[in-house]
């Protein structure tokens, strides 16, 4: 596993206290308790702390799971 | 009911847009009335306590104004309710009926329904209402708060009028919901713009959301409210940037916002021609009791404004006289037709008259200038808002205590901490299974003892010195 992807996931395990199946199923906005609205922005500040990238509003309001996100940060370059 | 209700005076705005769909369809004034009246034709005239289980979508809206025109007594809830805290509360006040998404009315025997909502009957017998009753709403979603507050059709044509006249609402509004119609912020949106025959966007999903901005933009949205949580996000979300045409107006209410943040989205509305309104409340008053005219906002930081429209806000020291000089701390006390008849903690305080007589103490410590604009203080009992919720520190603690777990609960708005003798891991579970709070919304810290004063109590003080 690269560094990338090991830094995009512990921002998810991190943020919203899941495990790495809750990631290879695919976790989506809304679908735990923790990934609500304010989850969600805690979330996007931690993928830009880890990757040092600043989101634009489509792309942080588009991140609708954790593979979008993954599309969504390589548009910044972080190659996972 | 001889008191003039704000939903029979709705039939006049016709052929008005009056709730517009997450999908884009519109429903008139005309239709919505008529689904709502043909809805609650199913309670055949007969006064009772309807439980209404909000979501925001345009059933939902219908049902209530239906129930609301046949004269129910509509206590809300939101629909993230837990299914113990919803039996709890049926179990507590027997309502008759049950109004809630499709799933949730497997409870009772399914009277009639409106798209995703039906209309159940709990049971036969409901409890004595009070002529006055007209709605109910929580003072606290996250505590599990046994305490309703109770509001009568006089509170809320009131407020709704005064809400109104000071935000200028005319027919042409167009507000998007963003926060639940079981909050008083939220139900005092939708409340002024029916009053004015406005057309309210109906949308479940939060300003993170696209679909949120997708209606933004093709419903021409002319006004966003929020309480501080929701301006965090859209500072976040880069609102400054954003091209929004349309919207014309904001207001901030549920909780102080920090004087930067205010400063920095009064900037944003000088710079596109919106006005911004710092607003305060309680549920107790509807919703709302003060407001800082748009135009004072740069010169008025950190206050809260003046009292709104046919109401008034003055000080009391602590044996009860009114404080008249400026810059003189005291409670912060409102009058005014909007103040509710009283709170309901059990069946029979539902057949309680006006125990507040249209005056409501705040536990707001505050200042007044010499222009009549209050800046509060501080917080004469142990209130915080986390994320727009109101959460009752005295309360959380008794409620972690059933849990057998010694805890002392501290912090400000937005940042609970929790103090815990013992296992962090275990309050904090117990904290998020006792609320509706989530694990991000608390801090836990795990401490050897209570820190305690002479006289036993625990030392708060004490306590901000121990943030781990």
């Amino acid at each position: 596993m690269s560094e990338s992807l090991q830094k995009y996931d512990n921002a998810f395990i991190e943020t919203f206290s899941v495990d790495k199946a809750a990631l290879e199923a695919d976790l989506a906005y809304n679908s735990i308790a923790e990934w609500d609205s304010i989850g969600h922005m805690n979330l996007m500040g931690a993928l830009e702390d880890a990757f040092d990238i600043a989101m634009e509003t489509d792309d942080i309001v588009e991140f609708s799971c954790y593979s979008k996100g993954k599309e969504i940060v390589a548009k910044y370059g972080v190659v996972l | 009911m001889a008191a003039p209700s704000l939903f029979h005076r709705l039939d006049r705005y016709g052929d008005n847009a009056a709730l517009i769909g997450a999908d884009g369809t519109a429903l008139t004034y005309a239709r919505m009335l008529a689904s709502g009246d043909r809805l609650a034709a199913a309670l055949h005239g007969r006064r009772q306590l309807a439980l209404v289980v909000c979501r925001n979508d345009p059933d939902c809206v219908a049902g209530y104004v239906g129930l609301m025109r046949a004269g129910a007594a509509v206590m809300m809830l939101h629909h993230s309710v837990k299914p113990d805290q919803l039996d709890a509360i049926i179990a507590r006040f027997s309502p008759g009926v049950i109004y809630a998404p499709a799933p949730l009315c497997a409870l009772g025997q399914p009277l009639d329904r409106l798209g995703g909502y039906v209309l159940a009957r709990l049971s036969e017998a409901g409890p004595t209402l009070h002529d006055d009753l007209a709605l109910m709403l929580t003072t606290s979603g996250t505590t599990g708060s046994r305490n309703f507050v109770r509001l009568s059709h006089g509170n809320i044509l009131a407020n709704a009028v005064s809400i109104a006249e000071y935000l200028e609402i005319g027919p042409q509004e167009r507000p998007i919901t963003t926060m639940p119609l079981s909050y008083s912020y939220g139900l005092s949106i939708l409340h002024s713009h029916l009053l004015q025959g406005a057309a309210l966007i109906c949308c479940e999903d939060s300003v993170v959301s696209p679909v949120f901005w997708k209606l933004m933009r093709e419903q021409a949205v002319t006004s966003l409210a929020g309480v501080p949580f929701i301006y965090d996000m859209l500072k976040k979300l880069r609102f400054g940037r954003m091209d929004l045409p349309a919207l014309k107006t904001l207001t901030q209410a549920g909780g102080r916002m920090a004087p930067e943040l205010v400063a920095e989205f009064a900037e944003i509305c000088a710079a596109t021609g919106r006005r911004l309104f710092v607003m305060y409340g309680a549920t107790e008053a509807t919703a709302r009791m003060a407001f800082v005219p748009w135009e004072q906002l740069r010169h008025r930081p950190g206050s809260i404004g003046r009292a709104i429209p046919g109401g008034r806000l003055w000080l009391e020291d602590e044996a009860g006289n009114v404080i008249g000089e400026t810059d003189t701390t005291g409670e912060l006390v409102y009058g005014g037709a909007n103040v509710c008849l009283g709170y309901a903690a059990e069946t029979e305080d539902l057949a309680r008259g006006d125990d507040n007589q249209g005056i409501l103490r705040t536990g707001d410590m505050a200042r007044m200038d010499e222009d009549g604009f209050f800046v509060i203080v501080g917080r004469r009992k142990r209130f915080l808002k986390v994320f727009g919720n109101r959460v009752n520190l005295d309360e959380l603690e008794r409620l972690l205590a059933l849990d057998g777990l010694a805890c002392a609960c501290s912090g400000g708005d937005d940042s609970l901490v929790v103090f815990v003798v013992g296992d962090a891991e275990a309050a904090k579970a117990a904290v998020t299974a006792r609320t509706s709070l989530t694990n991000q919304m608390v801090k836990v810290v795990a401490v050897a003892a209570l820190p305690r004063q002479e006289s036993g109590k625990v030392d708060y003080a004490a306590l901000g010195g121990m943030h781990g």
